[in-house]
């Protein structure tokens, strides 16, 4: 029980004037849906139908583009404060997973491609 | 003389955290805006202040200098929308003072969580329009149009353990405010939903966000 306690105590002293936050934007469900597209085949339907409706649509003559986009951000901070800020530190890591799909005049598919998905990693959040 | 002399320590005292102080003074007018009290610092050398859910902020222009109160202060309570950041400003105190806290926040509200069933293959273009009203994107094409509708929800969940922050202030202890974590969990999440029409203008296909199964054809 006074283990118990002294380490309780010992983990609210080294978490002391932290902060951890975390925002994440969007749904990251395309990284983890496989697809099976073909080029100058799958269609702007078959794109919708597997990842729903993108985030962002743009127009050109050429064709549709569609984007799908995730962000994750974390911000991890440490203040020590004696009525007045004495010392502060505060590292932020934002990290944007996106996949990109362009189409022809036609609708089919041209080209398409993903990023890496975003690490979660508790040191890299901490910017160690 | 002495009580004068108090007074004057004590409204000193008292005006020191809130980047008023005389050390606040000395780096202003010496070195630029600089402030032992950032969170308050931008509203008190800056402009352009207002109210967000996180609660006040100003902008650091070229010329921020310290100042009393903020320079648009009148300005900005004499205007319509000082109800609403009064109440987001209330919003943010009372968050950063739970402990525990959820909040849930809805921009737009017209893209349905369920796929209307009026929304059948064949719908003319004008029947979607009165039903679901004006998208947020619309692609008129010869092949025919796409539509886009798209609503965001946010929620907020966060928690510190420790000492609350405004006693923390009035307990004479010093470093007691720092005896706190603090964590916060932001998720900003999409509710869409897309139409295709062909080139007469008739529904297609109609597909919710990926979560729902529901759709058309």
């Amino acid at each position: 029980m006074r283990r118990a306690l002294s380490a309780l105590a010992l983990a609210a002293l080294l978490l002391a004037g932290c902060t951890y936050h975390v925002r994440q934007v969007g749904d990251d469900h395309f990284l983890r849906t496989p697809v099976a597209w073909e080029i100058g085949t799958t269609s702007v339907h078959d794109v919708v139908r597997d990842l729903g409706p993108p985030d962002i649509v743009r127009a050109s003559p050429d064709g549709l583009v569609f984007v799908y986009r995730a962000q994750r951000r974390v911000t991890p901070g440490f203040v020590v404060t004696a009525y007045l800020n004495l010392f502060s530190y505060e590292a932020k890591r934002e990290q944007d997973a996106t996949l990109v799909a362009t189409f022809g005049k036609d609708d089919v598919l041209k080209a398409y491609g993903v990023s890496a998905a975003p690490s979660d990693d508790l040191r890299g959040d901490m910017g160690l | 003389m002495k009580r004068a002399a108090l007074a004057g320590a004590l409204v000193l005292a008292a005006l020191a955290p809130c980047g008023c102080g005389l050390a606040t003074l000395t780096f202003d007018s010496t070195i630029g805006p600089l402030t032992p009290a950032p969170p308050l610092h931008d509203l008190t050398v800056g402009e352009e202040f207002h109210v967000t859910e996180t609660g006040p902020v100003g902008t650091l222009g070229d010329n921020a200098l310290l100042r009393p109160y903020p320079r648009d202060v009148i300005r900005r309570l004499s205007a319509p929308s000082s109800f609403w950041a009064a109440a987001q400003g209330i919003q943010a105190f009372l968050t950063s003072i739970s402990p525990i806290a959820n909040r849930t926040a809805q921009v737009g509200g017209s893209t349905p969580t369920e796929m209307p069933p009026e929304l059948q293959p064949g719908t003319a273009l004008e029947s979607a329009l009165a039903l679901l009203g004006p998208p947020d994107l619309w692609l008129r094409r010869e092949s025919g149009s796409l539509l886009l509708y798209r609503d965001a929800s946010r929620r907020v969940w966060s928690f510190y353990v420790g000492v609350p922050p405004p006693a923390a202030l009035l307990v004479p202890i010093p470093f007691i405010s720092s005896l706190r974590f603090r964590y916060i969990s932001e998720r900003e999440r999409a509710q869409k939903l897309m139409l295709f029409f062909d080139a007469d203008d008739a529904l297609l296909e109609a597909r919710l966000g990926v979560d729902s199964d529901a759709e058309v054809q």
